[in-house]
Parts: structure tokens; sequence; C-alpha cells
């Protein structure tokens, strides 16, 4: 995840040891909505699994990196 | 027309609903409900304040949150005579001091600092009787434009929706526009105008409003179509899954057929009803029913103006810029820009907008959106100048030149921004973003050795979005 992110993470001049578990992806502004679903799509491609994004989203810390890395690992 | 609606004015209408049904739900905030007769209690509470605080007739500036207080707000300000200047909550300090200088604003309202309601040293403050609120839309000419809409146009609007839309006291209808968008004012006096209840989520429209939808039990919707690409790519749009949803609007951007197919797979018991109008003319001024059976690709038309109101192609030809006239258009932007030339007095005194849209009448007066006269886009359903993130770089570029332009890559509008020389990209975008509400800061500044050229010698944006359009 944080290969996928780090680009645009660089742009807004944020540093590696931010994208820790507990950012929070849309209020830190890191990613907007779009940018969010963008990144599960991609991250679904490449770990061939299919998650429930809106399920995710009702879940507390649904949005932050631990969260999402939580989703993926429940649906292996 | 509806005895009930023979008074439009928004806060007529909302008293009426008081009158009428003090105790049916008016607000629902994630499943804290507050009556007709709380929420009016509320208002009065606000109004009091501003009159014993403020001129009569100014201006206040109302940071636009999704809690009780700021919608008492909107009610008690505009009770109180006074007029709201709404500032996005997720907006730069600086766009939000750019607003209130425009505006000059007597207090500012902040439902989440102590002391709520604060004077600003304006010591002239505007006067602005008869005003319901500013808005502020990207302006080409380095800031944004605020539109001064009266009462009088917002109730001219309600006449037309409150009759026709069909939304009764069993509604329940959505507020997925921020209160900095004009489309948020459909949202509360549609719905208290009708007696439905607002069904509020702490939460901006995106991610999570699938779920809002389903756990309020929503049967009313109006958002940009924008929303339902986002709610399909979340797979959040299945067949069947918008049940409750009886009455769908959309208005904003150009309302693609894909869209409404997808909608009406997912909602199949809703009407839709693509609705068409710039601030300049207050939410809405054209409607199209959208009746089965649907196209499969192109964008929905616009549809007809409302009656009583005008639509027409500048010069009388079938295609061309559509013009809007009627009780809605408004009298021009704050301050003298040069987009006042848009505002087009008629010697009796009437106004015609010309909206920079093009578009088709066909023969059955029905109006086709075709496109921009110009460079505005629409992104995320807010209007952006490209050229305005260009004024905003501006100081920060000493000799150089920036160009931006928009492209649409996987159904999103992007905006690129190109300059001719070394340039700091992380340092630039940090600055817009001190500067600019997100939608317009770029997804990329890009470096170029020169800006391409055309063979008059001007920069050359069909190339540049050539650029854009590849990565």
């Amino acid at each position: 995840m944080v290969q996928v992110l780090m680009p645009r993470a660089a742009r807004l001049g944020m540093h590696a040891d931010e994208l820790n578990d507990e950012l929070d992806l849309l209020r830190s502004g890191l990613l907007d909505s779009l940018g969010f679903v963008d990144l599960v799509v991609e991250l679904e491609k490449r770990s061939g699994r299919e998650v429930d994004l809106m399920a995710a989203m009702e879940r507390p810390g649904g949005s932050t990196m631990g969260g999402l890395v939580e989703l993926f690992t429940r649906s292996a | 027309m509806n005895v009930l609606h023979s008074s439009t004015d928004p806060v007529a209408v909302f008293d009426r609903a008081v009158a009428t049904w003090p105790e049916r739900p008016a607000l629902d905030i994630d499943g804290t409900v507050f009556t007709y007769a709380q929420l009016a209690v509320l208002a009065d509470e606000v109004a009091q304040r501003c009159d014993a605080m403020l001129p009569d007739g100014s201006r206040v500036a109302l940071v636009a949150q999704r809690d009780v207080a700021t919608y008492a707000a909107v009610l008690g300000i505009l009770r109180s005579g006074r007029s709201y200047v709404p500032l996005h909550a997720d907006h730069p300090a600086e766009r939000w001091q750019q607003a209130m200088d425009q505006a000059q604003v007597a207090a500012v309202f902040d439902a989440s600092s102590t002391t709520a309601l604060q004077r600003t040293a304006v010591t002239a403050p505007a006067q602005a009787v008869g005003e319901a609120y500013v808005m502020f839309t990207s302006g080409s000419t380095g800031g944004p434009k605020g539109v001064p809409v009266l009462r009088r146009h917002v109730a001219a609007y309600l006449a037309h929706a409150l009759a026709h839309f069909g939304i009764t006291e069993q509604d329940r209808c959505t507020q997925l526009f921020s209160l900095a968008f004009d489309l948020s004012v459909h949202d509360l006096f549609v719905t208290w105008g009708s007696g439905a209840c607002l069904c509020v989520s702490r939460e901006p429209a995106g991610l999570r409003t699938a779920a809002h939808v389903q756990r309020a039990g929503i049967t009313t919707w109006f958002s940009v179509p924008s929303l339902i690409d986002l709610m399909a790519r979340m797979r959040a749009l299945p067949a069947n899954g918008l049940l409750t949803i009886r009455a769908s609007f959309f208005c904003g951007e150009a309302l693609r057929w894909d869209q409404v197919q997808r909608w009406a797979s997912a909602a199949p018991n809703s009407r839709i009803t693509n609705l068409y109008g710039p601030t300049e003319a207050t939410i809405a001024l054209l409607e199209h029913p959208v009746v089965p059976p649907y196209a499969t690709a192109g964008i929905v038309p616009i549809g007809r103006p409302f009656p009583g109101s005008n639509a027409l192609v500048r010069g009388g030809a079938a295609e061309g810029e559509l013009c809007l006239g009627g009780p809605q258009v408004t009298e021009g932007y704050l301050g003298t820009t040069s987009a006042q030339a848009n505002f087009l007095r008629d010697a009796d005194g009437s106004v015609t907008y010309a909206t920079g849209d093009r578009v088709r009448c066909d023969a059955s007066g029905v109006y086709h959106f075709l496109g921009r006269m110009d460079d505005q886009v629409k992104v995320q359903g807010h209007r952006v100048e490209p050229v305005e993130v260009d004024h905003a770089l501006q100081p920060l570029l000493k000799e150089r030149t920036s160009v931006t332009v928009a492209v649409e890559r996987d159904g999103v509008m992007r905006l690129v921004t190109f300059i001719d020389g070394p340039a700091d990209e992380v340092a630039l975008l940090h600055a817009l973003r001190q500067r600019l509400p997100s939608y317009m800061v770029p997804e990329a500044i890009r470096v170029l050795d020169a800006l391409p050229l055309n063979p008059n010698g001007k920069v050359d944006k069909r190339a540049l979005n050539e650029l854009a359009q590849h990565g």
C-alpha cells in the first residue's frame, strides 16, 4: 500500500514515516473519495482479493491505513 | 397552486411548516432528530442574537458545518432579515477572507466556536436588505465571484419546486450538498417547505452515502451526477439496492444516460428529474423529466424552463449560448468585475444572464447541453475556471508562466498545471492548498522547457491537453 501511496504522498510533501496504520487517508487530505476507491481497486488487483468496501466504511477507522490492511487480511 | 404555497419566501415556508407540523421531524442528523418546533426555537435564538448585535440587513458569514446549530443559524439569520454568506468548512483561510472582504460581512457564525456569533472588524458592513445569501463561484479574473441572491429569487424557485416536485411531509430528503453550494438551498427549503425531514450525515457525500441512504430511509434524493459514478465504483449501487427512493433529482453537471441506467436499476421505484441552472439564476431554472426508454449513450437533455422563466439561445439561433431570464435571475456579481457583462440589462430593467453554456434547442423546445463557450469545467460539480489556478500560482513563479488545463480521465475531471521552467512541485502544491479549495488544486504540476505555441504564437492548449491526457 505504501508503494501505491508514496508518489502522491511525496507530491503533498509527506514523508514515508507518516504513512502509518493510524493515518486516515481521507481526513489527512491524502486522498479524496474517488482516490480512496481507486486505491482499493488497485489493491484488489494486486492482491487478487475482492473486499466489501461499503461494510468497511461503516467500521470505525475504516479509512485508515490500518483499517484497509485489516480489510484485506480479513478477506484472505 | 396549493394554498400552503401561496407565499414561498424561504422563512414563510418554514414558518408554515412549524405551524402545521410542529411535532414532525424537520432535521435528522445521524439519528438525532429535531422537530419543527425545536428547530424553530433554535432559529429564534440566533435571530435574537443577530438583532442584538448586528446592523439591520447586514451579512453574516456562516461556517458551513453539518450540525443543528448551523442549520438553525441559516434559518435564524434569514428570519432576522439578514443574509448569510456560507464558507466551506474545508476551504483555506485565505479563501474565506476573500469572500468575507468582498461581502463586507458584519459577523461570522461558527458553531464550533464558543462564541458562535462574532462581530468582524468591518466598520461599514454591507447593507443587503431583501437578500437571502451570497454564494461564491470560481472566477476567471483571479478570485472567487460573489453572487448575491435575493429572497424573492429563492421564493420564485420555491414557488415552482413546492408546487411541482411532489415532495410531501412523509418524505425523508437527502442533504448531500455543502451549505456553501447553492443547491443546498433546494435541500433545506424544498424539504422544510413540504413538511418533510432533512436527513443529514456528518460525513460529507461520498464513501458512506449509500449506507446513509439505507440507514436514514431516504425517499428523496438530490445530488450531482458524479456521485452515481463514485457509488458505482464502490459497488454500492446493486440492482434494487435503493428501493426506498421515490424521487431523484440531479443537477450541477451534465447527466449521462449511462448514469441514468445505473441509477434506475438501483432505485427502480424512483422517478428521475434532471435540473439545470447556474448559481446566477438561483438553484435551477430548467427541468427534464427522465422517462424510459433510456438512451444508452450521450447526455440527458436539460429540458424546458420553469413556467414564468425564459430560456433562449443568444442571437435567436437554434444552437449557441444559453441565456436565462425571469424572476430567478439575479442582478449581478458583488463588486466590479468584467464578468458583470454576462448580465444583460434590457430597457425595461429586466435582466438576462448569459450562461456561457452552449446549447441546442430542438423543435419541441427542449434544450440540450453541448458544452462550454469558454474554458470553465466542472470538478465534482463545482465550477472551476482553470485560469484561477494560474492566478493563484503567478505570485510564486517570478518570470515563469503557468497554464492549467482540465482533462477527463477514467470519467473524472482532473486539473493539470504546466510551467515553463524549473519549479518545486511540492512547494507549489502546498502553497496552492493554502489558497484554493481542494477541488481546485491540480492533480499534478508538470515542468516543461517551454510551453507549446500554436501558429498564432499563443499557448497551444490542445497540445497541453494531449500531454495531460497521457499522464
